[in-house]
């Protein structure tokens, strides 16, 4: 695939890329923008190759994964900040779009934040992402029967987050 | 108590979350002109590192070329104390050793 089509393949992933990011910085966008920019580089440049095994928007889940796990690790966060975008601000707890949704989202956001990582990533690959279990195993780098495993823990655990928010409203 | 979710409702709250996201999501324009921009950038931080290992390696060249001009080291039948003034008193001349005068005649004088 040549660099015009690399380019093109990444616009069309954009917005995915950006919410996949996003969740692998514990929704911090800023962050999320940095890693973003961080992993196209990465993709323009050659450092990462795709070798078409997988579609390209599961293979390019993986290297932002990667790419966010390896800024954590590094603590290089602050400093992987290339360019700021302007007038961006960091996501509001709550939007305009009424409280009671707001209050869902954040009950939903907050019960994500309470799991393991494994287990949330799987969840929002498959209920975010509308990958496949199995497709979310390749991004994760585990095995489909480990996936298939945090899948059916995390669901069961996130349902028990939202009822004991629910009934604490 | 109401009754746990299920896959689709819980699929329905997720796919909230996501259309709520997606106002946040950086039009793909800005971010491609910030790699741009960032690409640039990062010569410099190679910069900063070339200049960082430049000094260092002239520390270490000047650190090299200033052992090697330096004198010396006297060899140990040369060498004397610097605190040898201190064994000296004002009746050496008197109670040292005499000099062993050197012998009256010429060294090469042929006795035969």
């Amino acid at each position: 695939m040549d660099r015009e089509e690399l380019r093109r393949q990444l616009e069309l992933s954009h917005a995915d890329g950006f919410t996949w990011a996003l969740h692998c910085c514990d929704r911090d966008a800023r962050t999320a923008e940095d890693v973003l920019q961080t992993a196209y580089l990465k993709v323009l440049d050659g450092r990462a190759r795709f070798d078409g095994r997988a579609a390209f928007t599961t293979w390019l889940f993986a290297v932002i994964r990667r790419t966010a796990a390896e800024a954590r690790r590094r603590h290089l966060i602050e400093r992987l900040r290339l360019v700021p975008l302007n007038g961006r601000e960091p996501l509001p707890e709550q939007t305009a779009q009424g409280l009671q949704d707001a209050e869902r989202r954040s009950a939903l956001a907050l019960a994500l934040g309470r799991l393991p990582r494994r287990q949330r990533e799987v969840l929002l690959l498959v209920f975010y992402h509308g990958q496949t279990v199995d497709d979310a195993a390749g991004i994760l780098g585990i095995g489909a029967g480990s996936a298939r495993r945090h899948y059916a823990r995390g669901k069961e655990r996130l349902r028990e987050l939202l009822a004991r928010h629910e009934a604490l409203e | 108590m109401t009754p746990p979710l299920n896959d689709a409702e819980l699929g329905r709250l997720f796919a909230d979350l996501r259309a709520a996201d997606a106002q946040w999501v950086p039009p793909f324009a800005a971010v491609e002109a910030a790699l741009h921009t960032g690409r640039r950038r990062r010569p410099r931080v190679a910069l900063w590192w070339a200049a960082a290992a430049a000094v260092l390696l002239a520390a270490a060249g000047a650190a090299f070329l200033a052992r090697r001009s330096a004198p010396p080291p006297p060899s140990l039948s040369q060498w004397r104390s610097p605190t040898e003034f201190l064994l000296r008193s004002p009746g050496d001349a008197l109670l040292g050793l005499p000099q062993v005068s050197p012998a009256p005649w010429p060294a090469t004088l042929n006795w035969q």
